[in-house]
């Protein structure tokens, strides 16, 4: 069985937002490896899972089910899923998806740090 | 007069030394006339001597004292009578004969006695020459005018030797020109009369491509290929061999393409057919004389070919990476009557080819006399073809096999037949989509990312926009995804095949996998996930492969039988026109902005 080919850092920024911190690729193999991120990520007081997309390699369709299925689990936890780093193309796949509907997005970290604390 | 004389003689000698047949100079020689006088002088010495020493010893008064001289009258006043000198005269002439001959006769004798021999041997020489023993020369013993003669001879013998046995070669070289001539004459008309049988033209079939080739060897061997179209669509391809060469091979081949195309209109089994084709050569052509044939039917519109084979070498099918063999069991045609022709099915699905061969193409041998071989030949039809058409492919490796300067042993005849994409057909009416790369891989997660590296590295020449790039990879590697997991299951042993075409406006990659048993996924119905449904829980969070591929690309097209699933992924590189690209509301609402 291949190995999955993604490190997800967590940060936790401040009470209510952490950062995930996700390097290699996003697809069926991530699963774990990003659920086990988002488990470290979110704690009681978080609200904002921000997920930093700026060493994202490759993320396939399966990768695209893996952040609906995040979405769905923070949105159970009333968190939101911000997005940062995402190149043009992943951008637009976001947008064909309607991903981007609900993970909104951000160029930067800062932007999105800036926007969970409105 | 002269002067004109010697000037017809110069003009002469300097015509024959221009062209290098001036005589031989003359030598100095001891010659006959000298040689004569010698004798003379010499015998007249000796006898001179002779006639002294007889007046020294008084013999001279025989000489001198005839039976009346003339000087007896003068002392004695008488005047002799005519008779007296006229008996004076005859007495004294015979004893001036007697005196003279013997010399004469030793003289002649000593002078001519050497010569006549030699020219006798010159004439017997001669004669022999002329009744045709031309072996016959004289020796050569002196350098006088007759040994000059004998020279001559020996060297007019020589050149008329020589000059007949050129002329002996020219007469054989003439009559093998000839008989080249008639071989060469007989050769052309048996390759019109192969010729004028092979069809003009290749069917044009929608979704098919149809190639042939034929190269004659110079002594014509009997290939033949035919195309019978039948009113239902169906076409029957026709590919033999006649064991023999010449005109009675091509006559043969004609025979048997007349019968072939009598029995296909009466029958429509291939096998059938065969036998009944093989009853009637059997009771018309010589013995030993037979025809190898490959026929076989193919449906257009499904993709199912039946054949039957008698003893022809087995075509090829190159399908999903592999190449096998159209295997059916037969004798060939006209050895033995009533025979049964095995009969065989294949169904040929999108981007196969199949490869019809005469016996010329496998047994063409190199410098080293190796032959090109059935293995060799798969293994050529496995590689990938580098955008050439199959047909371009193989004659260039045969090129590479044989190389320069090889003499054709038999006639090369290939057919290849290949079933082309829809898209395809249409692109080939304005250019025609090259085959730029083609691979297999193993149905393992990770191969698809593999892949979609694979295509960005062979379609990099068509300098794509980045943007674009990144599109295709995605819908590639998504393809691939879906071919791996939903056709082959993840099964090891299920490859997924890739293929990269392009033409100066389309870029085309077509992926299939070997789940032909299992559905189709419907691209107006599975390429529309709902977000909200698959947020509540009323659809799986997965499933967005076909519509991302829809939407990534600018043409996707989706078929399959029931051995294949197959995915074609289109990117024009140019602004598509309205023939090319028929656009429909939905075309609309799914194509990126």
């Amino acid at each position: 069985m291949p190995q999955a080919n993604v490190v997800m850092n967590v940060r936790l920024i401040d009470p209510t937002a952490s950062v995930i911190d996700i390097q290699g690729d996003v697809s069926a193999f991530a699963e774990p490896v990003l659920m086990q991120a988002y488990a470290q990520a979110s704690t009681p007081t978080t609200r904002a899972i921000i997920l930093n997309f700026t060493e994202l390699a490759y993320m396939n369709s399966s990768g695209i089910g893996l952040l609906v299925t995040l979405v769905i689990r923070a949105n159970r936890q009333e968190q939101h899923v911000l997005a940062y780093g995402l190149s043009d193309h992943y951008r637009r796949i976001f947008a064909l998806t309607r991903i981007d509907d609900v993970i909104s997005i951000y160029p930067s970290e800062t932007a999105a740090r800036a926007a969970v604390r409105r | 007069m002269q002067v004109k004389e010697d000037t017809v003689d110069n003009g002469d000698r300097s015509r024959r030394e221009s062209q290098g047949k001036a005589h031989p100079k003359r030598k100095r020689v001891f010659g006959l006339q000298a040689r004569t006088i010698f004798w003379y002088l010499l015998v007249a010495v000796l006898y001179a001597l002779v006639l002294e020493l007889l007046v020294a010893s008084g013999w001279y008064v025989f000489l001198t004292h005839s039976p009346a001289s003339l000087k007896d009258f003068q002392k004695t006043g008488q005047v002799p009578t005519y008779l007296f000198i006229v008996q004076h005269v005859l007495f004294t002439s015979i004893i001036w004969i007697i005196l003279v001959t013997p010399p004469s006769l030793i003289f002649g004798v000593l002078v001519t006695r050497g010569l006549v021999r030699r020219v006798r041997r010159l004439v017997d020489a001669t004669t022999s020459f002329a009744e045709g023993d031309y072996s016959q020369r004289v020796e050569v013993r002196s350098s006088d005018e007759v040994g000059l003669l004998e020279e001559r001879f020996n060297h007019m013998a020589q050149q008329l030797v020589e000059s007949m046995r050129k002329e002996q070669e020219l007469i054989e070289y003439n009559t093998r020109l000839e008989e080249r001539a008639r071989i060469e004459q007989e050769m052309q008309t048996a390759r019109q009369i192969q010729l004028s049988l092979l069809p003009k033209e290749v069917p044009s079939l929608p979704g098919w491509r149809l190639a042939t080739y034929y190269q004659p060897a110079r002594e014509v061997g009997g290939d033949l290929y035919d195309f019978l179209t039948f009113a239902d669509g169906r076409l029957g391809l026709v590919i033999g061999d006649v064991a023999d060469k010449g005109v009675p091979a091509a006559l043969v081949m004609a025979t048997t393409c007349s019968m072939l195309r009598a029995a296909a209109l009466a029958s429509d089994s291939p096998g059938d057919v065969l036998a009944q084709v093989n009853n009637l050569l059997y009771a018309e052509t010589p013995e030993r004389m037979f025809v190898t044939c490959f026929y076989a039917i193919l449906e257009p519109a499904s993709g199912k070919m039946r054949y039957a084979n008698a003893g022809h070498d087995l075509p090829y099918q190159r399908t999903c990476g592999k190449v096998v063999e159209l295997r059916a069991s037969g004798m060939p045609l006209g050895l033995l009557p009533n025979m049964y022709y095995e009969e065989g099915e294949v169904q040929i699905s999108h981007g196969d080819s199949l490869l019809f061969y005469s016996d010329g193409l496998v047994e063409a041998h190199n410098a080293q006399r190796e032959m090109l071989g059935f293995p060799r030949l798969q293994a050529l039809l496995t590689e990938n073809t580098d955008g050439k058409s199959l047909i371009d492919r193989l004659l260039s490796d045969l090129k590479d096999f044989t190389g320069e300067g090889w003499e054709q042993e038999d006639d090369v005849t290939l057919m290849t037949l290949q079933r082309t994409g829809e898209l395809e057909m249409m692109n080939e009416q304005q250019a025609p989509l090259q085959l730029l790369w083609e691979s297999t891989m193993a149905s393992s997660l990770g191969n698809e990312q593999q892949a979609m590296e694979r295509v960005a590295e062979v379609i990099r020449p068509l300098r794509l926009p980045a943007s674009r790039l990144a599109d295709l990879k995605t819908a590639v590697a998504e393809a691939m995804l879906n071919a791996m997991e939903h056709g082959n299951q993840f099964q090891a042993d299920k490859l997924v095949l890739l293929q990269v075409r392009a033409s100066p406006t389309t870029l085309l990659v077509r992926i299939r996998d070997e789940g032909g048993q299992q559905p189709l996924p419907d691209l107006d119905t599975v390429a529309a996930p709902d977000l909200e449904a698959k947020l509540t829980g009323l659809q799986s969070p997965r499933g967005w492969g076909l519509f991302l591929i829809r939407n990534l690309v600018d043409e996707v097209h989706i078929r399959g039988d029931e051995q294949y699933h197959e995915i074609e992924l289109i990117m024009y590189l140019q602004a598509p026109g309205p023939a090319s690209r028929p656009t429909t509301e939905q075309d609309q609402d799914m194509t990126p902005t």
